[in-house]
């Protein structure tokens, strides 16, 4: 699911030695990226089949970036997918479709950075991200949420964390400097 | 704050380097498509589009390859067109790393092709490339470099497109293009009021004014600018400075 080659090349500019894997082997990394563009259901099929395997390594501590789609599968449930296609359920929240008219939001929003993030840090307030997507989690935990955006008068939350689990609803991979920030930043914790 | 409106360079593809000249003849070559990638990512561009302006199958084969360096060191989207016909160029283009493909004729002579590549890469990198004539008080579909008429509105066609899962439609006007006189700006009213997905309007840009008018009168979410920009007449961060001066959201 996504562009792998785009995640790919941005985490070797970061210095990183990005493996693409189908399955999560055992071991010999440092970190995970679920990276995710395109349908719910399709992502949440392969989510699934290593459900077991990333619930572990949360466990364990590994560090797991979620992107865009990757993000929204950490939540209970997406409105996107069928009933009973739960999410990994690693954040709370559910995620729904953007209440705006025009849909999907594509392009670069501002995001409004809340104090204490890991993988936000030295970006600054108000810097902007490229977005595509159609829906955002809703009924999360505010303090699991550490930047905002603004579309259509509607805020919803766009970076999440929680101990080793970190998502962004933009593309890192596609944001120039800042988002090679975000990506070196996780890098960085990673290896610490 | 909220949505910038972009700026989005284009490169015309000829054989594997950037070129430009006047309707297809007098082709010049102007550089490395990477490496002119880059200096617009750098100029702060927000996207960029290549453009295969070959379109034979060596040139799409030869676009692949400079998609792959490209996006080892681009990193803002970028979209690739021209040639694409069947759902295996989208794969190859997107696994060579563009992250949109746009279609033209394509999209025309297939009518199910919109639909098979949104279900199959998801509408965020399906583009549809529309080439508008004016027709009276209407614009009719042109496909085949602008040179084929299909007897398609305009306005209907990208609403079949939306609906059939379009993620963007790229929106010229034969009428204006080259012409350096201003976007039709009309045409981009009437397709603003028709669809809710993102217009990028090309064709037509001669000054900033006119980029300002397709971004504010026009509706359009983004400006697709060529000439404007290999002519060194502007570097993309002067553009959006004075759009910036003008009140217009964009990215700094």
């Amino acid at each position: 699911m996504g562009n792998l080659a785009s995640i790919s090349a941005s985490l070797r500019k970061v210095g990183a030695s990005p493996r693409i894997v189908s399955s999560i082997p055992d071991g010999d990394f440092d970190g995970l990226i679920l990276p995710g563009v395109g349908s719910y259901s399709g992502a949440f099929r392969k989510m699934d089949e290593e459900r077991g395997s990333i619930e572990k390594l949360v466990g364990e501590g590994y560090p797991i970036l979620g992107v865009c789609l990757g993000l929204q599968l950490m939540f209970n449930w997406s409105e996107e997918g069928n009933p009973g296609e739960e999410g990994l359920g690693l954040f709370k929240g559910v995620v729904r479709k953007l209440p705006a008219k025009r849909l999907p939001h594509i392009g670069w929003n501002n995001i409004e950075i809340v104090d204490g993030s890991v993988i936000l840090d030295g970006l600054e307030n108000n810097c902007r991200m490229y977005f595509v997507h159609s829906y955002a989690p809703t009924d999360y935990d505010p303090s699991e949420a550490f930047a905002l955006a603004n579309y259509c008068n509607y805020r919803f939350p766009v970076v999440f964390e929680k101990k080793n689990v970190f998502g962004t609803q933009f593309h890192p991979e596609k944001s120039w400097r800042q988002g090679l920030i975000i990506l070196e930043n996780f890098v960085k914790y990673c290896r610490r | 704050m909220g949505l910038a409106k972009r700026i989005i360079p284009c490169l015309d593809v000829y054989d594997g380097v950037v070129v430009k000249g006047i309707r297809f003849s007098n082709l010049k070559k102007i550089g490395d498509p990477a490496e002119l990638a880059v200096e617009y990512m750098n100029q702060l561009a927000d996207e960029i589009v290549f453009l295969d302006i070959s379109a034979t199958p060596k040139g799409r084969e030869t676009m692949v390859e400079v998609v792959k360096k490209t996006a080892e060191n681009l990193f803002i989207p970028l979209t690739v067109g021209g040639g694409v016909r069947t759902i295996e160029d989208f794969g190859k283009l997107l696994r060579a790393g563009a992250d949109k493909v746009s279609i033209n004729t394509a999209a025309v002579r297939d009518r199910s092709l919109v639909r098979r590549a949104s279900r199959i890469f998801g509408s965020q990198c399906v583009v549809v490339a529309v080439d508008a004539k004016r027709i009276g008080g209407r614009w009719e579909v042109y496909v085949n470099a602008g040179t084929e008429p299909t007897g398609l509105d305009v306005i209907e066609w990208i609403r079949t497109c939306e609906q059939e899962g379009a993620g963007e439609i790229l929106l010229t006007s034969i009428d204006a293009d080259g012409t350096r006189s201003g976007y039709d700006i009309e045409l981009l009213q009437a397709a603003r009021m028709a669809v809710d997905i993102p217009i990028i309007a090309s064709g037509g840009a001669g000054s900033l004014q006119h980029v300002y008018e397709a971004l504010t009168t026009g509706g359009a979410d983004a400006a697709l600018l060529a000439s404007l920009l290999h002519y060194r007449q502007y570097s993309v961060i002067e553009i959006k400075k004075w759009l910036a001066e003008k009140g217009v959201e964009v990215r700094f």
